[in-house]
């Protein structure tokens, strides 16, 4: 009973299997199709459709149906179909329709073959005849097909011969026509992959002419509406002398440049001040919404060294309008900047220059009790720490205009002619330049280990053995190798200072590396690391390279 | 006496090693932490001159990682023109010509790789061999979209060619193994 069971449940399931899983087997010959070659397909129906009135194939486009044989066999219907493509391509006999009596039976067939050979593909330029020059324009191109966008970019590469173009999206290009001219009539082939490269694409476009109205001479811009942005602006308003001046332009727009690739800055002063600069343009474009906009930017230095009032103008664009077809001129905004007194200049170097007579004299005349008194004088208000020797050196050098040699001087005066009271009298003006402490836990901790140390050599000594006098010895040494550490910790913290010459601050230890910032002489910059080449500098809160060359002094 | 003064030095010799072991591991944490600049200095203090290969090409992609692509330039091919370790001159090579094809040098990129390729068969090196002959000899797709991007200023659509980062086999530190798969931030 069980063993019948078993095989009742089998039978079942090849049943089930055979009809859920029930197939049109067909044969395709020959197996390598070109355009013409007769192709015959044969396949068993099966079903017990006794009579038929009609029968009909549903087959793609491209094939035509030459003849075809039904052969009843016991299981059903055996059908042997001549087709004839004409069209290469991939191939399909759908289903087949048999009539029998008012009943219509549809069977899927699904039988697929690949007919080899080229299929030509015609394509279509939609875009206006009539352009200006440099009006950019969307050119479609119209195909039956989809293309892959590769094909695409290689049709504006082909473009690109004769104009300007690039693709954007879909099937659309922006154009920039120069001049009159005629795409010629492109072709290109393609293998569809689907078919493993036996059938293939020749894709044909018509020419197309593209003719340009001239634009006047003189035009600097090319634009599609007013939106047109151009300005010059500065950081700050207020320079200090020496100070470089960035000027940065801007110019952008929804349209194109034809010229210009340099524009013309010009900087009058109340000063008489006359300066004329060409600032180089980059020129960067971008497409929004199938526009094209156009970016130009600029950047000019200058250091203006004489105090007073500058205005800035530049020069007015000549711009193209597409929408008016009319030419007009646009002007930037003028801006004004202001050179004050050079503050440190005002503040150190200036104070020493009024005192600079006074201190040669002294120089000069040693004997000289009115100079000496006046010096006396000098010292008690402002610099009353400074040796005399010092400051005979500072104002030497700023008699023979080494602003290096100042700076320098000025640098060591303030650290070594500051005597040990007064350091402790003025800590902040000394500590803030040449001397940091450690952090004060660090003291606490040597503190307290020097404390015990102490304690136990004192209790050690009250025993006088052998015993003893070693560990005293090891003790003392102990605090010995503190002392020093402490020592170390406060000279890793003495920053180093440096004076420079005039040199630009690179980026990376290269002489190719970007500049970014310039010291000029005399410049105080702190030192972070050095070498034999190249010196890590702090300048004005930025971090760089200069050549250890440049720097003429350095201060400890 | 002589021992003496063995004994005398070895101390100092000792305390000189750990120094400068000290300085390059604190140099790899600054570069690992994205402190460029302090992991050039601290490289600098130890070997000015880039003897060492392995700080040499550190400094060069610190470099790199700071967009000074010349300089980077300038110190990778000091590395290659000098006998050093296959797996640095390989990564400098790469690094090299990865920069001078970011810069549309295709034939000065050929050549290094070229180099590269006659002791590794990577598939990062052969792949910028490719990309490289492609750029050398612009043919379909692609490479007709970057040609275009020189008339037009970069697409906004990134090519292919972008998708590369920067500096591949990232900072090789000291005491990484010879084989190149095994650079720590490949």
């Amino acid at each position: 009973m069980k063993c019948r069971l078993r095989y009742y449940i089998i039978l079942i399931y090849i049943c089930i299997y055979n009809i859920s899983n029930a197939e049109t087997v067909y044969t395709v010959s020959p197996s390598k199709i070109t355009v013409e070659t007769p192709v015959t397909i044969t396949f068993l129906l099966a079903t017990n459709i006794k009579t038929i009135d009609s029968v009909s194939f549903n087959v793609t486009d491209g094939i035509t149906i030459s003849e075809y044989t039904i052969v009843p066999q016991k299981d059903g219907l055996f059908f042997t179909v001549k087709l004839k493509p004409t069209q290469a391509g991939k191939h399909y006999l759908k289903n087949v329709v048999l009539k029998s009596g008012s009943i219509l039976h549809t069977f899927d067939i699904g039988a697929a073959f690949i007919v080899e050979g080229v299929i030509t593909i015609n394509g279509i330029w939609n875009g206006p005849k009539k352009v200006y020059q440099y009006e950019p324009f969307i050119l479609e191109l119209t195909v039956p097909i989809n293309l892959n966008e590769n094909v695409y970019k290689e049709l504006a590469n082909k473009i690109n011969k004769y104009c300007e173009a690039m693709y954007i999206d879909s099937n659309k290009y922006l154009v920039i026509a120069r001049s009159s001219c005629m795409l010629p009539d492109f072709q290109l082939k393609i293998t569809d992959e689907n078919t493993n490269g036996a059938v293939q694409f020749l894709i044909k476009t018509e020419p197309f002419t593209i003719v340009t109205i001239d634009i006047p001479p003189g035009t600097d811009w090319v634009t599609k509406d007013n939106t047109m942005h151009y300005t010059v602006h500065t950081k700050k308003s207020i320079y200090s002398s020496n100070e470089p001046v960035v000027f940065d332009l801007e110019i952008h727009a929804t349209g194109i440049p034809v010229s210009s690739q340099t524009k013309s800055i010009h900087i009058v002063g109340t000063n008489e001040y006359k300066e004329h600069l060409e600032i180089p343009l980059r020129t960067q474009y971008s497409i929004v919404q199938n526009t094209l906009l156009s970016m130009q930017e600029g950047s000019g230095t200058v250091i203006l060294t004489g105090i007073g009032r500058y205005t800035i103008v530049t020069d007015p664009i000549v711009v193209f309008n597409l929408k008016t077809g009319k030419q007009q001129l646009i002007s930037g905004k003028e801006i004004a900047i202001s050179v004050e007194e050079d503050i440190q200049e005002s503040a150190d170097l200036q104070n020493l220059l009024t005192k600079e007579q006074r201190l040669l004299c002294e120089i000069m005349n040693t004997d000289n009790s009115e100079c000496i008194k006046e010096l006396t004088r000098l010292k008690s208000e402002q610099y009353g720490w400074w040796s005399r020797s010092y400051a005979a050196r500072i104002a030497f050098a700023l008699v023979i205009q080494d602003k290096a040699y100042a700076s320098y001087q000025i640098m060591e005066a303030q650290k070594h002619g500051i005597p040990i009271l007064l350091q402790v009298t003025y800590p902040t003006i000394y500590q803030s330049l040449f001397f940091t402490m450690p952090a004060p836990q660090y003291f606490l901790v040597l503190l307290c280990i020097c404390g015990i140390t102490l304690l136990l050599v004192i209790k050690l000594q009250k025993q006088r053995n052998r015993k003893s006098i070693f560990f005293t010895i090891v003790l003392i040494s102990s605090i010995s190798i503190l002392a020093v550490l402490l020592g170390l910790a406060i000279y890793e913290r003495i920053p180093h200072y440096g004076i420079t010459d005039a040199t630009p601050v690179y980026k990376v230890p290269d002489r190719t590396a970007t500049t970014i910032a310039m010291c000029s002489t005399g410049s105080i910059v702190k030192i972070l690391s050095a070498s034999h080449a190249w010196n890590y500098i702090e300048f004005e809160g930025k971090q760089g390279w200069v050549p250890a060359a440049a720097l003429v002094y350095r201060v400890k | 006496m002589w021992k003496g003064l063995i004994y005398f030095i070895y101390p100092f010799f000792c305390i000189s090693c750990i120094c400068h072991d000290l300085t390059l591991y604190q140099a790899e944490q600054a570069g690992k932490q994205g402190n460029y600049q302090k992991a050039i200095a601290l490289y600098h203090s130890i070997d000015e001159d880039m003897e060492n290969p392995m700080i040499a090409y550190n400094c060069a992609v610190l470099y790199t990682e700071l967009g000074e692509y010349q300089a980077a330039l300038n110190v990778y091919k000091k590395i290659i023109t000098k006998k050093n370790p296959d797996t640095v001159r390989i990564a400098s090579l790469y690094n090299a010509a990865y920069i001078l094809y970011e810069k549309k040098q295709y034939s000065e990129a050929a050549e290094l790789l070229r180099e590269a390729l006659m002791v590794t068969n990577d598939k990062d090196v052969q792949m910028l061999y490719q990309c490289v002959l492609a750029g050398l000899d612009p043919g379909l797709g692609i490479t007709a979209v970057t040609e275009m991007s020189a008339v037009f200023g970069q697409p906004e659509v990134k090519t292919d060619a972008l998708i590369f980062t920067p500096v591949p086999y990232g900072i090789l530190f000291p005491g990484t193994q010879a084989n190149s798969n095994e650079f720590l931030d490949h």
